[in-house]
């Protein structure tokens, strides 16, 4: 079991699913359960990724007849 | 990095929106499955920013509201027996059986507690001894995982007076079921982000293969909500049918395998009832053979309690996509989530009640409604 903090209010909750999570991990917690590891990189390459869509939108309208 | 806030940035989704514009050229009919997304879009009011080509089609995904009636009143008749505790997660005890609600049975003097995890329940079970402690073990593969470690435990710890009223189901077959329905319209699907962080991508491959129908696992933030419908749309636009990720930060195609194994411990497939559209094969889950005598039906008795459903609720339409919440005649009036007639109305995940709660009641111009 572990101390997660959510946004201020903090709850017990059971880390069996989730055994690799250390302290300072962001984790999706259910029912009580840590479930998944967010993970840091893969969260920055989306957001990027993002930048990026906008960045090519704005060229192809520039290209635009 | 909070990994919330920073997928809510409204510069990034204009430039998502846009992208999906600029890609569409026809409709489609995309179906978020969970209901948290649909919560998600209608407080974000994403249908109304997205290009008109695109519609949203709200699914199934909210547990609750798929919990068969005739279940519900199995928990209640447990609940109201003497010498039970019956525990729930908060928002099964609103939802209406044929007659009432576990809310009726706790005020009637029944003895029903809202529990935040199932371990809670096997807590009470211990503290306990001379009560039956009765769980409602409902929910979508998210939560299955937490309702088989309580059983577990039970287990390990020799509670005899702990077992579970189970609910569960979900997975491809429950897809597999909309997608083959002849009143589908569904040209793709964003599939439950949170579902998949146990269950994996892969779990999707064969479906999108054999019945060439793109899914993209989704998250519920509103960045998230958008790329899902932006890969929705390349691909269809493409005329490809492929299984995506769009929710990377939390979810791998394996899944959560220490998960998985507890539910292979647990649980095994079997055909259940979906409230409002019927029975699905395999698409539910019960206790393998070494956990059945923590089954509360049998223990209990009421395997075979059947019911009828109130006529003038059209959850099921709703359910499958078929109707908007606000084109069902008792949306707002007969049914509200002070006095539901079906579960989408009371649950957090529940379409109706997104729909209520962000005031889409009917009057405005619904995007492909």
């Amino acid at each position: 079991m572990a101390t997660v903090d959510f946004g201020g209010v903090t709850k017990t909750v059971c880390l069996a699913y989730t055994p690799d999570a250390g302290i300072g991990d962001y984790t999706i917690i259910h029912a009580g359960f840590a479930i998944a590891i967010l993970d840091e990189q893969a969260a920055l390459e989306s957001l990027e990724l993002f930048e990026q869509l906008g960045i090519v939108s704005a060229t192809t309208d520039e290209i635009a007849p | 990095m909070k990994y919330l806030s920073e997928f809510a940035d409204p510069v990034l989704a204009q430039r998502l929106l846009d992208e999906i514009s600029a890609t569409v050229t026809r409709h489609w009919a995309i179906m978020e499955v969970c209901g948290g997304q649909t919560h998600s879009i209608i407080r974000n009011g994403i249908d109304q920013l997205l290009a008109d080509e695109v519609e949203l089609i709200h699914g199934p995904g909210c547990p609750v509201c798929v919990t068969p009636v005739e279940l519900i009143d199995r928990g209640l008749r447990i609940a109201a027996m003497p010498d039970v505790i019956f525990c729930s997660f908060g928002d099964m005890v609103r939802v209406p059986g044929s007659a009432g609600d576990l809310f009726a049975v706790r005020a009637a003097g029944g003895d029903v507690r809202v529990v935040y995890s199932p371990l809670d329940a096997v807590a009470v079970a211990e503290e306990n001894p001379s009560k039956e402690v009765v769980f409602f073990a409902v929910g979508f593969e998210t939560t299955a995982p937490a309702n088989a470690m309580a059983v577990h435990q039970a287990h390990e710890r020799g509670l005899t007076n702990f077992s579970v009223l189970v609910s569960h189901g979900g997975g491809p077959p429950a897809i597999e079921a909309i997608v083959t329905s002849p009143e589908s319209r569904v040209d793709a699907f964003l599939a439950a982000g949170h579902v998949c962080t146990v269950m994996g991508t892969r779990q999707y491959e064969a479906i999108v293969t054999e019945h060439r129908v793109p899914i993209i696992v989704t998250g519920f933030e509103p960045l998230d909500v958008l790329d899902g419908i932006r890969r929705a749309v390349r691909q269809l636009e493409a005329g490809r049918a492929e299984v995506e990720n769009a929710y990377a930060r939390a979810v791998r195609r394996d899944g959560n395998e220490v998960a998985k194994g507890m539910l292979a411990d647990v649980f095994e497939p079997t055909d259940r009832q979906w409230r409002g559209i019927g029975p699905i094969p395999a698409s539910g889950w019960r206790l393998t053979s070494r956990y059945r005598s923590y089954d509360a039906e049998i223990r209990f008795g009421v395997g075979d309690l059947a019911v009828e459903e109130s006529g003038l609720c059209r959850s099921g339409d709703v359910l499958q996509g078929i109707i908007k919440p606000s084109e069902c005649e008792a949306f707002g009036t007969a049914c509200t989530p002070r006095h539901p007639l079906g579960a989408t109305m009371v649950s957090t995940e529940g379409a109706c009640a997104a729909y209520f709660q962000y005031r889409r009641l009917g009057d405005e111009v619904v995007p492909g409604g």
